[in-house]
């Protein structure tokens, strides 16, 4: 193994991303939202207010940090297939999964990229209006990390079977949250179906990547979420070595 | 010694919705390529050219058949740091500029750091890249590409070239330059395995030559043996008449105008019909076929 090739990997995947304006674009855009979200809060005398307006905030995060994921799990690999700019990485003596893994790199370092940002984000608005906002600062990134580099596997593993948008599409749908949503919708619908759907959607949230991330106000670490750390690295590893064989397996050029 | 052995390589897709129809891309395809030599692949476009190179990177996975670089299966990665590849249509990283992208390419090939930036040196040298480094790939010209493209190939003195249509996009100033590159290199013992539709290059380049259609191996051989040299005549005519002579072979038919290839025997023959024909004889030139005349003459058989 040679870490200087899966570093190699993993910076020119993070060269292709940084050097693109798109991306920067999409800074700017999320600098404006932070400005624009700042400055009613200002207005606003009372805490609890506050408080919930930025809990909102953090949910609309996670939720363009998990799109954002699913996005890079879709593209990572599957760009270079499509633009065939493969060929002149696996025609050198480098391994599939040392490939394979500085792409899982450059996932992360993006991915905690956001998170820095987000962070920087959070701490500066509650120390702007003054709400007594507690984050466990390593857990609650760890596990919420783990939980979105789960994501980015996931993704990154279908997308080796089926085309990326299905495979974007499909961890959109039948991630637990979104699939509990629907569990719910339809039982209040008495659908005929519910029980096997309901049956379903166990089994789905089984099988996709476990939940983390406790971003709370005051709330405690318990002795489940440790627990939950080990899973979800147990969880991404098997991932990882699940999109390895997949990946070893299949055709990567299709003339 | 044997660089690159391929025996009975067939692939075949699965097409259709229930993956139930199958497309054959190559079918029972066998040559080998000894130290030093230079082989062309030549046929026409769909004919399984670059599928062949592919299966011998192991980027497409063959039916059946099997692949032996330098004696070994080629499954293994450490046999590519060996072989340099160039591919046909070059895509590449364009927000690198030239230099990152040699780095990075060095870096995969396992260079040490030491003599990273002397063999970058060297190969931008050897293709008169060394000012254009600095820019990025995205504002290249088609020929730069093409050269950045054979300089990541021979980056780590490969034992083996394979280059897919190496001399397509480039100015004749530019071919001549690769092609006297290539045939150092193969005199250096270098074994080059391309495949070209510019088959003057080839017909300058190769000691052996593969002609492919519809996937199948239609005839391989030496250069010499194919072109028969100094053993025949080109007749250039007018005929308002469709029919060619028996024993020639047409090779350029322009309405009335046409020019046929008979070999020494069939040359009196050939000039008796023609005169009794009614065509008008414009010129005979003696001379051996290129490499045109005889792909022609084997494709339309």
């Amino acid at each position: 193994m040679s870490i200087e090739k899966v570093f190699a990997v993993a910076e020119n995947t993070a060269r292709s991303i940084f050097r693109d304006k798109k991306f920067w674009f999409a800074i700017v855009l999320w600098l404006l939202y932070i400005f624009l979200i700042a400055r009613p809060l200002r207005d606003i005398s009372d805490l609890e207010m506050t408080r919930h307006i930025l809990k909102g905030f953090i949910s609309g995060f996670r939720f363009i940090a998990f799109l954002a994921a699913i996005f890079l799990g879709t593209v990572i690999v599957e760009s270079e297939v499509k633009k065939r700019t493969i060929q002149v990485v696996l025609t050198k003596p480098i391994f599939k999964w040392e490939f394979l893994l500085g792409k899982f790199f450059c996932g992360g370092l993006i991915i905690i990229l956001l998170y820095v940002i987000f962070v920087v984000t959070i701490e500066f608005l509650s120390f702007v209006h003054g709400v007594p906002f507690v984050l466990e600062p390593f857990w609650y990134l760890l596990t919420e990390l783990l939980y979105l580099l789960n994501i980015f596997g996931w993704t990154l593993l279908l997308s080796q079977i089926i085309s990326p948008f299905i495979a974007g599409s499909m961890v959109l749908i039948f991630h637990p949250n979104t699939f509990m949503f629907w569990i719910k919708e339809i039982e209040e619908g008495a659908s005929p179906f519910h029980w096997v759907i309901k049956k379903l959607g166990v089994f789905i949230n089984y099988i996709t990547p476990p939940y983390g991330g406790r971003l709370s106000f005051g709330s405690s670490l318990s002795f489940i979420d440790y627990w939950l750390t080990i899973y979800q690295v147990t969880y991404l590893v098997a991932t990882f070595l699940v999109v390895c064989y997949i990946f070893n397996r299949r055709e990567i050029l299709k003339k | 010694m044997t660089i690159l052995e391929i025996s009975n390589l067939t692939k075949k897709y699965k097409t259709g919705f229930a993956r139930d129809r199958a497309v054959m891309a190559i079918s029972d395809i066998s040559f080998k390529i000894e130290e030093g030599q230079i082989y062309g692949l030549i046929g026409p476009n769909g004919s399984g050219k670059t599928t062949t190179l592919l299966c011998i990177l192991n980027l497409i996975r063959p039916t059946s058949g099997e692949i032996k670089l330098f004696g070994e299966r080629h499954l293994q990665p450490f046999i590519f740091g060996k072989i340099g590849y160039m591919p046909e249509e070059f895509t590449f990283y364009d927000f690198l500029s030239g230099k990152e992208f040699l780095e990075l390419q060095a870096v995969l090939y396992g260079i040490p750091k030491a003599h990273r930036k002397s063999r970058i040196q060297d190969v931008s040298e050897m293709l008169g890249m060394t000012n254009y480094l600095s820019r990025r790939l995205k504002h290249y010209s088609r020929g730069m590409l093409q050269r950045i493209g054979i300089a990541q190939a021979l980056l780590a003195e490969p034992k083996l070239l394979i280059m897919d249509e190496p001399t397509s996009g480039l100015d004749p100033e530019g071919r001549k330059v690769v092609r006297t590159l290539l045939e150092k290199l193969a005199n250096s013992g270098v074994s080059i395995l391309l495949s070209s539709h510019i088959l003057t290059d080839v017909e300058k380049m190769c000691h052996k030559v593969a002609i492919l259609n519809n996937g199948k191996l239609v005839t391989e051989g030496s250069l010499e043996s194919f072109l028969n040299k100094n053993a025949g005549y080109r007749i250039m005519y007018e005929s308002l008449s469709a029919e060619i002579p028996r024993n020639a072979t047409l090779i350029q038919s322009e309405s009335n105008k046409k020019i046929i290839y008979v070999d020494q025997d069939n040359l009196n023959n050939c000039i008796a019909y023609l005169t009794n024909s009614g065509a008008k004889i414009k010129e005979v030139i003696e001379g051996s076929k290129t490499l045109e005349d005889f792909y022609i003459e084997v494709l339309k058989e």
